[in-house]
């Protein structure tokens, strides 16, 4: 069965490739700018001054916004994630390949578990608008304390693991 | 609004970076050593040189993730860089 769909996708091995990378690049940067530019200022001036109100009220909406603005990444990575196994298949890949093997472990051990919690935080029981919406106080604050400290923690290997992916998947070093 | 405080501080950063380092090398390298061995027989994951290449960068990486959370949280300076400054806005919400 492999065999067959091997022989029907290996014609499209350039297409499904340019699908992928076109996911993998909203994938890896549709957060960054919003991130380094707009929520970390934010955040820092509210660590600085926890008490500030308007402080208080900036981060919150620059939080609700980021939290919207995820919905680029997460369509991106089922796209990613179903578009690779399709690679594999139609470039006859195997673990003989050692720098698909790293990627991978990178991919499903580093980044799916990241991203899982990330959908939770930004659209689900984590959303702070709906959260919000509920009025309760409280659990918004969690929320909010919550995604900090997710994307404090989650910043550097996102970092390092993506540029390794990106150069194991060009180079393909070993 | 409520009022909690954040928990994040340099011995929890530390703990964390020091723990995500240990595990992400466990993982990645032995993870990467064993199916090397196990599909292609290969051992040259278990040599010397990649071995003390790869704990050379667990330990830069274990540093980086520390330092780099620290400064994300601003624990380190004052922010100097900036100035707080006082508006009236209005800011578009979903409804």
């Amino acid at each position: 069965m492999i065999a067959d769909l091997q022989e029907t996708l290996a014609p499209y091995y350039a297409y499904i490739k340019f699908v992928h990378l076109f996911f993998v690049m909203i994938w890896l940067w549709s957060t960054s700018v919003g991130f380094a530019y707009y929520l970390v200022p934010v955040f820092k001036a509210w660590r600085r001054n926890p008490g500030d109100r308007q402080i208080v009220e900036m981060r919150n909406w620059v939080i609700e916004r980021f939290d919207h603005g995820a919905i680029y990444e997460h369509i991106a990575f089922p796209m990613v994630l179903l578009t690779g196994p399709l690679l594999w298949i139609a470039g006859g890949w195997s673990p003989a390949s050692g720098w698909l093997v790293l990627k991978l472990l990178i991919v499903l051990g580093v980044f799916l578990p990241i991203e899982i919690f990330d959908y939770h935080l930004a659209h689900f029981g984590g959303n702070k608008h709906r959260l919000r919406k509920a009025g309760d106080a409280e659990a918004y604050e969690r929320a909010v304390h919550k995604h900090w400290m997710f994307l404090v923690v989650t910043s550097p290997p996102v970092m390092i693991l993506g540029t390794t992916v990106l150069v194991l998947a060009i180079v393909k070093p070993f | 609004m409520a009022h909690r405080e954040f928990p994040g501080n340099p011995r929890l950063y530390r703990r964390i970076a020091c723990w995500t380092t240990i595990a992400m090398f466990v993982w990645l390298y032995g993870g990467f050593a064993l199916i090397q061995y196990w599909w292609n027989g290969w051992t040259w994951l278990l040599g010397w040189k990649p071995l003390v290449f790869g704990l050379l960068f667990a330990l830069w990486y274990g540093r980086f993730a520390y330092r780099w959370m620290m400064r994300l949280d601003g624990q380190y300076g004052r922010g100097s860089g900036w100035e707080l400054r006082e508006r009236t806005v209005k800011l578009p919400e979903l409804k």
